[in-house]
This record gives structure tokens, C-alpha cells and sequence, in this order.
């Protein structure tokens, strides 16, 4: 690929300052919530596991810093006077889930959950079920936005586009070029996202290594990965955003587009 | 070169007539001009040689090759071009880029921006190739749009009134500018034009009425 179809692209990006700017603001929060979403996840499966096998970080659970033990005397607790908000919490992380809305019952006596190894998997497959659909509902709402723009910007460059094909450009590289700004863009965001992400530690005044990975017993693996799911998944949004736009423009005649004010 | 064979072209379904059973032939290195009123279907038939738009019937043969067999795109970037009335020039890149546009994927960077920049030293604008189109006057921005035509070598150079914007100074330059370029290539010439001065340089005046060709 030639470095003037690069140019070209990244040229266009800015010929509408406001919309990518729109654009490149929607891709800043919605890499944020990815981000946010896929940290969460992290944390919690890591939290969990923490719970049941020792101590996260600096907080105990209980004596023996054992989730089986909290969950035993959790299992001894009247539980017919009591109400979700009665709950312990110190430990709000438990007070979540399945504990939320327990209201009289006691959870361990559930028939679904037979042991604390099931109310484990359940837990971990609810938590891990939740921020699925929470990311599949953020990749759909950031292509939805991107959809939105772009198929306004195909349709403001519908001219320039039949000039392109009129000089013998073929569908492939018209969308090869719109794909690229869309991607341009995402890489953009990303950069406003690290950097944002930077100034929020630096302002915290801690170091990554402290603040993730001493608090939370991460190594900065899991942070890797954090970043790689993050930028995978929003690797969608833009390719998702601009298929029906790309379908467009690859409907545009060349013949129509020059009579197209 | 050029083998037209009755092609008719209908807009509109049907309601529109544009082209009715037209036949053309145009040889190697001829210039011929094609006037008619608006909606006489000039551009239509422009279109159709030029492979930017698809005919209902009747065929276009282009150097013994039919064009509903051919690779549009590749038969636009090889063999055709394509001068318009409003230049059409991308806005954000600067003249040298918007004349390197047709070579994209044919040619490679260093041989793209050379062969450019010969073209728009032969079409007098060397010195503004870094400059972008907004900065240029209209018969500067139809030089640069000429010097984009001409990029590839075309066999066929298609004009849809390259002069209708311009004063009478710039459409004399133009039209000397294409037929300088079109002897040096041989390529064939067609203009669409209204008006007679331009079109009388032509060795061949087409006049188009109602879709069809009144006198050749």
C-alpha cells in the first residue's frame, strides 16, 4: 500500500475537524468502558479466587483469611430476620450477586447451589456473563455512533468518491481508504486514552505497578492482556461501524455521483 | 478505436429515454466534438464510452473489446481519460496528489509523483504542485484536472465541457492544452460541448437530439 493512500486518509480525517473530533470523542469513551469493563472482569475473577484461596492485598476475610470459612458463618446467620442491606458490609464484594436479593432465604440453603464450589462457579459465571454482554453492548452502541458518521461522511463525499471511481479506483480501495480513517481514528482515541489514562496515575501519584499490580496481587501479565482484550474488542467497533457505509459506497455510480451536489 | 453499436440507455423506468439506438465510431487520434441541448443525452453517451455508466441495450467496443466483458475499473484507469466540467479535484490533497490519484496500485511512489510532475510542468503549474486546489483559479484547477486525464496515457480522452466554468481566455488555453496533449499520445478526443467556437476545432461535429444522433 502506497504512503500517499495513507496520507490521503489521514488527510481526510482532518478536512472535517468537528466530526472526527465527535468521532474521536465517542471512541475515547467508548474504549474507556471497554477498558473499564474488561479491568472489571479482571478484577473480579481475581478477587474471587483471592476470596476462596487467601487475602487480597491488605484485607482479611475472617480468621482463617478463608472465603469457605466467611461463607460458613454466613451459613449460621438467622437469615429469616434479615434483608440484603443487613448484610456485612465490610465485605461488599459478597453483598453482590446472588446476595443481593436474597431477602429471608438463606443462600447456601438454594437448591441450585449444592456447595461452596458451585456458588463459586455460579458467581464466576455470572460476574463473567454480565460484563459479556455489557462489552457486546458497548461494541454495538460505539458501531451504531460510527455507523451514524460515517455514513454521513460517505454521503458528503459521494461526489468525491464517483471521482475516485471514475479515475479507475476500484470498490476494493474506496473502502480499503474509508476503513483506514475509521481505523486512523480508533488509533487516535487510543492514544487520548493512554495519555488520559497516564495523567490519572500521575495524578494519583502511584505507579501502575502499585496501584494494579501490588493492590491487587496482578502480575503485569494480566495488565497486558487488560490492554490486548481492551484494543482487540475495540478493534471491532470501527470495522462493525463502517460496513454499512463501505455497502454505500460501493453503490455509488460513478455517473450519478457527478450529478451529485 | 470506439465501435458504437445501436446503444440505448433508459432512465427513470422508462419514463426517460436518454440514448435511442445510438451508432458511433471514432478512430485512433480523432478528435470529435458532440453538441446538443441539455438532456439531448451527450453526457450519457460520455458516460457510456467512458465505462462510468452501463447501457440498457447495444454494445460499446473499445479497440475490438466489447465493455460489459471488461474490468471497468481497470479499463478507467488504463485507457480512459476523464476531464469534467467542474474539475473535480479532491480538496484536501495538493495538486501533485490529486494528479497521482489514477496511478494508485499501477505505479510505484517515486514513478507516480516524477510522471506527475512532468504532467503539470506541461500544463505550465509546476510551481503550484505543492499547493492545494482552493489556492488556484478555475482554469488552473481544469489545467491540474487535465494533467490528472492525461496521467495514465490514455487511449481515449473524454472531456464533458472542461470549458463551461471557464472566460473565453481559459477555454482557448484548455482546448489548446487537450488538443496538444491529444496529437502528442494520439489518444482519441471527444469533447461534449454548447459551445460552437469549441466545438469547430474538432475534426468531426456530432449534434445529439432527443437521444439520438442528428448529424455527424
Amino acid at each position: 500500500m502506497d504512503l500517499l493512500f495513507f496520507s490521503f486518509a489521514l488527510k481526510n480525517i482532518f478536512r472535517n475537524k468537528w466530526r472526527s473530533t465527535f468521532i474521536i470523542v465517542l471512541l475515547v469513551i467508548g474504549v474507556f468502558a471497554l477498558f473499564a469493563s474488561v479491568t472489571s472482569s479482571e478484577i473480579s475473577g481475581i478477587l474471587l479466587d483471592k476470596m476462596i484461596n487467601g487475602s487480597i492485598g491488605n484485607t482479611s476475610f475472617g480468621d482463617n483469611n478463608n472465603f469457605s470459612s466467611l461463607m460458613e458463618n454466613y451459613s449460621n446467620l438467622d437469615y429469616s430476620s434479615l434483608n440484603s442491606s443487613d448484610l456485612d458490609t465490610e465485605n461488599s464484594s459478597v453483598n453482590t450477586g446472588i446476595f443481593a436479593n436474597f431477602n429471608g432465604s438463606n443462600p447456601l440453603n438454594n437448591s441450585n447451589i449444592s456447595s461452596i464450589e458451585d456458588l463459586r462457579k455460579e458467581m464466576t459465571e455470572g460476574i463473567k456473563t454480565l460484563f459479556f454482554y455489557l462489552t457486546v453492548f458497548l461494541v454495538i452502541m460505539g458501531s451504531l455512533v460510527i455507523m451514524i458518521a460515517m455514513l454521513k461522511a460517505v454521503g458528503e463525499r459521494t461526489r468525491e468518491i464517483g471521482v475516485l471511481k471514475s479515475i479507475g479506483w476500484t470498490n476494493s480501495r474506496v473502502s480499503g481508504l474509508i476503513l483506514l480513517e475509521s481505523i486512523f481514528q480508533l488509533f487516535i482515541a487510543w492514544i487520548v486514552v493512554i495519555i488520559l489514562l497516564l495523567i490519572l496515575y500521575v495524578m494519583n501519584g502511584q505507579s501502575i505497578n502499585e496501584s494494579f499490580v501490588n493492590t491487587l496481587h496482578m502480575n503485569m501479565d494480566i495488565v497486558y492482556r487488560i490492554f490486548a482484550i481492551t484494543f482487540l474488542t475495540s478493534l471491532l467497533v470501527p470495522i462493525i461501524g463502517v460496513i454499512i457505509p463501505l455497502l454505500k459506497a460501493f453503490r455509488i455510480k460513478p455517473s450519478e455521483a457527478m450529478r451529485y451536489e | 478505436m470506439i465501435s458504437i453499436r445501436n446503444l440505448t440507455k433508459i432512465y427513470d423506468k422508462g419514463r426517460t429515454i436518454a440514448l435511442n439506438k445510438v451508432d458511433l465510431d471514432v478512430e485512433d487520434g480523432e478528435f470529435v466534438s458532440i453538441m446538443g441541448t441539455s438532456g439531448s443525452g451527450k453526457s450519457t453517451l460520455l458516460n457510456m464510452i467512458g465505462g462510468l455508466d452501463v447501457p440498457n441495450e447495444g454494445t460499446v467496443d473499445v479497440m475490438g473489446e466489447n465493455l460489459s466483458k471488461m474490468n471497468l475499473s481497470r479499463y478507467r484507469r488504463e485507457t480512459v481519460g476523464f476531464v469534467f466540467q467542474l474539475h473535480n479535484l479532491v480538496p484536501n490533497l495538493t495538486c501533485v496528489e490529486n494528479v497521482e490519484l489514477p496511478l494508485f496500485g499501477s505505479a510505484r511512489s517515486s514513478e507516480m509523483k516524477s510522471r506527475a510532475m512532468d504532467l503539470l510542468k506541461a500544463v505550465g503549474l509546476d510551481q503550484y504542485s505543492n499547493k492545494h486546489p482552493n489556492k488556484l483559479s478555475g482554469g488552473q484547477m481544469q489545467r491540474v484536472a487535465i494533467a490528472r486525464a492525461l496521467v495514465n496515457n490514455p487511449k481515449i480522452i473524454l472531456a464533458d465541457e472542461p470549458t463551461g466554468q471557464l472566460d473565453s481566455e481559459n477555454s482557448d488555453l484548455i482546448m489548446d492544452l487537450l488538443q496538444e496533449k491529444q496529437k502528442e499520445t494520439n489518444a482519441a478526443l471527444i469533447v461534449v460541448t454548447h459551445d460552437f467556437e469549441i466545438a469547430k476545432r474538432a475534426e468531426r461535429i456530432i449534434k445529439i437530439r432527443d437521444g439520438q444522433i442528428e448529424e455527424s
